[in-house]
């Protein structure tokens, strides 16, 4: 995969079974929102096979596939309930219900415009958005960063209580410490290459350190 | 899904196109039909002059609400909303062009509206005038009619197949440079094909002339009949193949940066 004249992914391979919650873990510039907006079906024009669910990535995968970007993607003008009518009418798995709740429980006012919210209280509507739904996967960039650490405590702890245990959660961060305690499994990516994946409990055992230390290993310029 | 997505893509735009056509329809139909019964306290060439001026500010208007609209739903995470739900490439842009095009049926009718307001309250044609006037060309004025639609449309695509060509990773440091020279290219390409073909048929009818022979028709019934839904259909061509190569453009490049 090519982006603006540089090789961003490399000859990448990678196979992540059903119910696991990954992290996908690696610096800046790693390749890590690039494949996951290949898997959301946002970045066209690559090269090789990826398969969700059994299925080839397209316009069908887009309706198990529960995508929450790095950047707010929603509209300024939009109210918070605009927001949620959005993802009622377009995607049949979003329950409603399971929203309003949500956004009662993070104290998220639904008459509220976007443009006046904050970009932490922002991230956790898009987060509502997004575990609201019943996907097969969801992909969550960066879901964390930005926001101060009561906010990020939140939000990990919604995707945590969210999400169906038959289905997959890939997240990738720099911001290994904050959220390693989640992660079933993690995938090391550099320049575009997977470097290293395991089970967070092989790895721990294996070199005696946590996920955050192994990271700053692995990674020292 | 198409419906669905028209009614979120007008919920997206309405404010701008809105906001400008209450602005043009307050000066140039409310304004002249108020002082229109007042005459002495405004002269009909100020509000020709007032005219002139909202016509050039509301065109101006469509075109970079149009154009900055499409950019932005390339460009920015806004607009890559759309293109996370599960609908296909085709579909997300049929329902721009279509709310883009909704917008400029607005426009028009409303300059229509305004035309009609300032020509009647300086010069005193009547509606009925017009319509009678309308209804005497209407073999020449359906056909212009709806090559003037077919038009809009496919300038509204043509606009969209650049802005995506400039926005194509391949030539992404020169990429407004390739969209203005696409959008001239394929302006240049249709005017030419236009003026080839009534130039043939102007050709072909003074030849027929000069030969003495009998020609099916008269010039003037040939262009006011057949010739006229000719370049209708060559329009309605080039934008099928507009809207088919924005699609391939949108497949191959990236919804967001």
């Amino acid at each position: 995969m090519r982006f603006a004249g540089k090789e961003v992914l490399k000859g990448l391979s990678l196979r992540i079974p059903r119910g696991q919650i990954v992290g996908l873990l690696g610096p800046n510039g790693a390749g890590k929102t690039t494949l996951l907006r290949i898997l959301s079906v946002l970045l066209k024009g690559w090269h090789g096979q990826a398969v969700v669910a059994g299925q080839e990535i397209g316009q069908a995968s887009k309706a198990k596939v529960s995508y929450l970007p790095d950047k707010p993607s929603l509209a300024n003008w939009m109210r918070v309930q605009d927001a949620v009518h959005f993802y009622a009418e377009f995607f049949a798995d979003f329950d409603q219900a399971k929203a309003q709740t949500l956004l009662t429980r993070l104290h998220l006012d639904a008459q509220s415009k976007i443009g006046g919210l904050s970009k932490g209280t922002v991230e956790k509507v898009q987060v509502v958005l997004t575990m609201s739904r019943k996907a097969e996967l969801y992909l969550l960039d960066e879901p964390i960063s930005g926001v101060d650490p009561a906010a990020r405590e939140v939000i990990m702890d919604t995707i945590l209580s969210q999400y169906e245990e038959d289905s997959t959660i890939i997240l990738s961060t720099h911001m290994v410490q904050e959220v390693e305690r989640i992660f079933d499994s993690v995938v090391f990516l550099k320049e575009g290459q997977v470097v290293l994946q395991d089970a967070v409990e092989t790895l721990r055992e294996e070199h005696q350190e946590s996920i955050d230390d192994l990271f700053k290993e692995v990674f020292r310029c | 899904m198409l419906k669905k997505l028209f009614g979120w893509e007008m919920r997206f735009t309405y404010k701008p196109y809105g906001i400008t056509c209450v602005v043009f329809a307050a000066l140039t139909i409310v304004l002249p039909l108020f002082f229109g019964k007042h005459p002495s306290r405004l002269s009909a060439s100020f509000l020709v002059f007032v005219f002139g001026i909202c016509v050039g500010l509301i065109l101006m208007a469509t075109f970079v609400f149009m154009l900055q609209g499409y950019r932005n739903s390339l460009r920015t995470p806004e607009g890559s909303l759309f293109f996370t739900v599960p609908a296909r490439t085709s579909t997300v842009l049929l329902a721009k062009v279509l709310v883009a095009f909704v917008w400029l049926i607005v426009v028009f009718v409303l300059l229509l509206a305004a035309s009609f307001v300032n020509a009647h309250a300086p010069v005193g044609t009547s509606l009925q005038e017009i319509q009678a006037a309308f209804w005497e060309h209407a073999n020449v004025l359906i056909p212009l009619l709806l090559g003037t639609l077919l038009a809009m449309i496919t300038f509204i695509v043509l606009l969209y197949f650049c802005i995506t060509s400039a926005h194509f990773s391949f030539w992404r440091k020169v990429g407004g440079l390739i969209g203005i020279l696409a959008f001239c290219g394929v302006c240049a390409g249709e005017i030419f094909i236009l003026v080839y073909f009534e130039m043939n048929m102007a050709n072909l009818g003074q030849y027929l002339n000069r030969a003495h022979t009998q020609p099916l028709v008269t010039m003037n019934q040939f262009f006011t009949g057949t010739a006229l839904w000719v370049p209708v259909i060559l329009m309605a061509v080039i934008l099928g193949l507009l809207f088919w190569g924005t699609c391939q453009l949108l497949e191959q490049t990236t919804a967001r940066r």
